[in-house]
């Protein structure tokens, strides 16, 4: 049987860095109502950090009307679903803007770990880009079942 | 929010605290350069007992000072490092390139 939402929030974001720590309060908050554990929580805090960090910096570069949306789902097989969307400049080469180190704004000390932090902490991440359109990074995990709230 | 730090002979400790985000990175990368081109030790601890939060933003941040540091002769050693900082700075492989106190 498919698993059903037990759970959703949606929230829309200026694509300022002053939003990356609301981001994770967010975050941190659905969580809680999901009744992730601590180690669950951090990871996912730490997920959605770098996805919503790349969106500020790459999306809109020179823009400031830019908007990041967040859609936090929880399932009834205790997944987390976690979707951070842009609609700024995509990337033409998603396969290459995930290898580790990679970046293209090495003046401003970008690491190029974004991904990889990422894929460390998450069950899977599933990334689709369009060039002009925006980005979408899908973010699952699946909590530990004893706290899940679902 | 100024950064504090301490100076005894040839060391200065800075002390980060609070979330380690790009954000924040945008401010502390300058007060920082500004302590140990001031200063010019030959020894920095970074002290990180004042947050529990570090992305690859803070990542980039640190390895930034590091070679700040390095081009004015110092070394740079990390300091009270929390056990969540040092999960996200080993999974972004960055062991090979940090010291720890």
């Amino acid at each position: 049987m498919r698993p059903k939402v037990e759970n959703h929030l949606t929230i829309t974001l200026s694509a300022k860095s002053e939003n990356e720590s609301l981001a994770r309060v967010i975050v941190a908050g659905f969580l809680v109502a999901s009744s992730a554990c601590a180690e669950d929580l951090a990871d996912l805090k730490t997920a959605v950090s770098e996805a919503v960090t790349n969106a500020v910096v790459h999306a809109y570069r020179a823009r400031t009307d830019g908007r990041i949306k967040l859609d936090l789902k929880l399932y009834s097989d205790c997944r987390v679903r976690i979707a951070v969307t842009d609609y700024g400049a995509g990337m033409e080469d998603v396969a290459l803007c995930r290898t580790p180190f990679y970046t293209t704004d090495r003046e401003h000390e970008r690491s190029g770990m974004g991904f990889a932090i990422m894929e460390t902490f998450s069950d899977r991440v599933r990334v689709t880009s369009r060039v002009g359109k925006g980005t979408r990074v899908i973010l699952e995990k699946r909590l530990k079942a004893a706290e899940c709230a679902a | 929010m100024a950064v504090e730090y301490q100076v005894t002979d040839d060391v200065v400790r800075v002390f980060i605290r609070g979330e380690i985000d790009h954000h924040r990175t945008l401010t502390l990368r300058k007060e920082i350069d500004e302590i140990l081109l001031a200063h010019r030790p030959e020894r920095v601890l970074l002290d990180l007992s004042g947050t529990d939060f570090c992305d690859s933003s803070g990542l980039g941040l640190i390895l930034g000072r590091v070679r700040v540091a390095e081009s004015i002769g110092a070394k740079v050693e990390l300091e009270s490092v929390s056990n969540r900082v040092r999960k996200v700075l080993d999974a972004a492989g960055a062991r090979q390139f940090l010291h720890y106190a």
